[in-house]
């Protein structure tokens, strides 16, 4: 909960007092859960995680429940497996068993059905760019662009793999193209809901991609050593549980999709 | 020294089994993933004990029998070294399980530098400050989480698991 520094550089960070030395507290529990994955192989994880963003959107909390996987032996497609077979799983047992909520909610929760679509990046800029929205390749999608890209996809979960390496964190793992990253995110009913990478194993190359991004690699040195003494090559996600919560509920605010929102302005209850 | 090319990002071998699960496999072809947790090389026979998530297996690569190449992959092994092992599975007197591998293919994912920061094995007495800077080279397991889990939500009548949340006002 409590760190010393940022997880993957950038992201805004609430800092905080601790005894005599500056501490942070996790965006995001993926250098440790890494460090767990070459120790323990399989680990998955559900945990609150915090972001200092000052967005006010209907899809924004500063702390969130994330569920995590990480797995060694395993790629970006092996991950992406359990990510939809978790997806499919838990889709259905509300489906199954919440069949009254959902009825009071006005909710109509659609099954998936398996394996779901992968889209790549580029073919999404395509298609977006093809009905006229305005988008670069090596942009990201607003939140809109996202909505309008399912209609497009014409899915109710898709996957959109092969995203360009500048968009993605720097461990991801580069393809041999060197454009391209091992890196995927799950849209469900038209929200970014998961995303994962295979993640970089080889320390010599994890550095390369730190200078690449602009990161100063001294300030990751603990973290490219822990792949020095036998790191098998390993992958991951993660599923913002309010966002998740949200789609299969069919709210328009996140904040109905958890008990206690924490934004920007509401600390309390 | 090794001879393996730059491990990649993948494996040309994909793992069937852990080596908590040969019992049944007796006189079977399995690929098995795992660490380097001890290396042997005698005169005319090799030992690896291959670890994984669920426990240890004895590699045994006797001259005799096993690929040229294969003697030569375990003779540059490293504790901590990262390998598929395919191979069949054998019965053993003298291995402490009573089984053990006769491996026909080796293919090396991710090399350990040396020496290591400690001793997985724990045969190497290492300073607490040692031990906690690098935890996760000794890669123990935790099984009382699983039995604390199983503990509290058996069933849909037992404990609803919450996380509770972390700003507040006081």
């Amino acid at each position: 909960m409590i760190i010393a520094s940022a997880s993957e550089g950038g992201a805004e960070l609430f800092s905080l007092k601790y005894f005599e030395k500056e501490a942070y507290l996790a965006q995001s529990p993926q250098l440790y859960k890494q460090m767990c994955a070459i120790s323990f192989e399989k680990v998955f994880t559900v945990l609150p995680i915090f972001r200092a963003e000052k967005f006010e959107q209907p899809t924004h909390l500063n702390e969130i429940r994330q569920m995590d996987i990480e797995e060694s032996f395993a790629t970006d497609a092996d991950v992406m497996q359990v990510l939809e077979e978790f997806m499919a799983h838990g889709v259905k047992t509300v489906h199954d068993a919440c069949s009254e909520e959902l009825k009071r909610l006005g909710q109509e929760l659609e099954l998936l059905t398996l394996p779901l679509k992968r889209v790549q990046y580029s073919e999404a800029v395509n298609m977006l760019r093809k009905s006229g929205e305005e988008i670069e390749y090596g942009m990201d999608f607003s939140k809109t662009q996202e909505r309008k890209l399912a209609g497009l996809v014409g899915e109710n979960a898709f996957f959109m793999v092969d995203w360009p390496l500048e968009l993605k964190a720097f461990y991801a793992m580069p393809n041999p193209d060197g454009k391209t990253c091992r890196a995927f995110d799950l849209i469900y009913n038209g929200l970014e809901v998961s995303s994962g990478t295979q993640r970089i194993h080889v320390p010599s190359l994890l550095i390369s991609r730190l200078k690449a991004k602009g990161l100063n690699s001294d300030n990751f040195k603990s973290y490219v050593d822990a792949f020095r003494y036998g790191a098998p090559y390993h992958a991951g996600w993660s599923i913002g549980l309010e966002r998740l919560t949200m789609k299969i509920t069919g709210r328009e605010n996140i904040r109905e999709a958890t008990m206690f929102p924490r934004d920007r302005n509401r600390i309390t209850p | 020294m090794p001879t393996a090319a730059e491990p990649g990002p993948a494996s040309r071998l994909r793992r069937t089994h852990l080596t908590s699960q040969l019992g049944e496999s007796l006189n079977k072809e399995v690929v098995l993933a795992g660490w380097v947790h001890d290396v042997r090389v005698l005169g005319g026979i090799s030992f690896l004990l291959l670890r994984d998530m669920s426990g240890i297996v004895q590699v045994t690569a006797p001259k005799a029998k096993a690929p040229a190449e294969v003697l030569k992959e375990i003779a540059g092994l490293h504790q901590e070294d990262v390998l598929f092992v395919r191979g069949m599975v054998v019965s053993s007197k003298i291995a402490k399980r009573g089984i053990e591998v006769i491996p026909s293919e080796l293919e090396v994912v991710s090399r350990a530098e040396t020496p290591l920061p400690l001793d997985p094995r724990g045969v190497q007495n290492t300073l607490l400050e040692t031990r906690l800077n690098w935890i996760f080279v000794v890669r123990s397991r935790m099984p009382s989480s699983r039995s604390s889990r199983r503990f509290y939500s058996p069933s849909e009548s037992s404990f609803f698991n919450v996380i509770t949340w972390r700003f507040s006002r006081q």
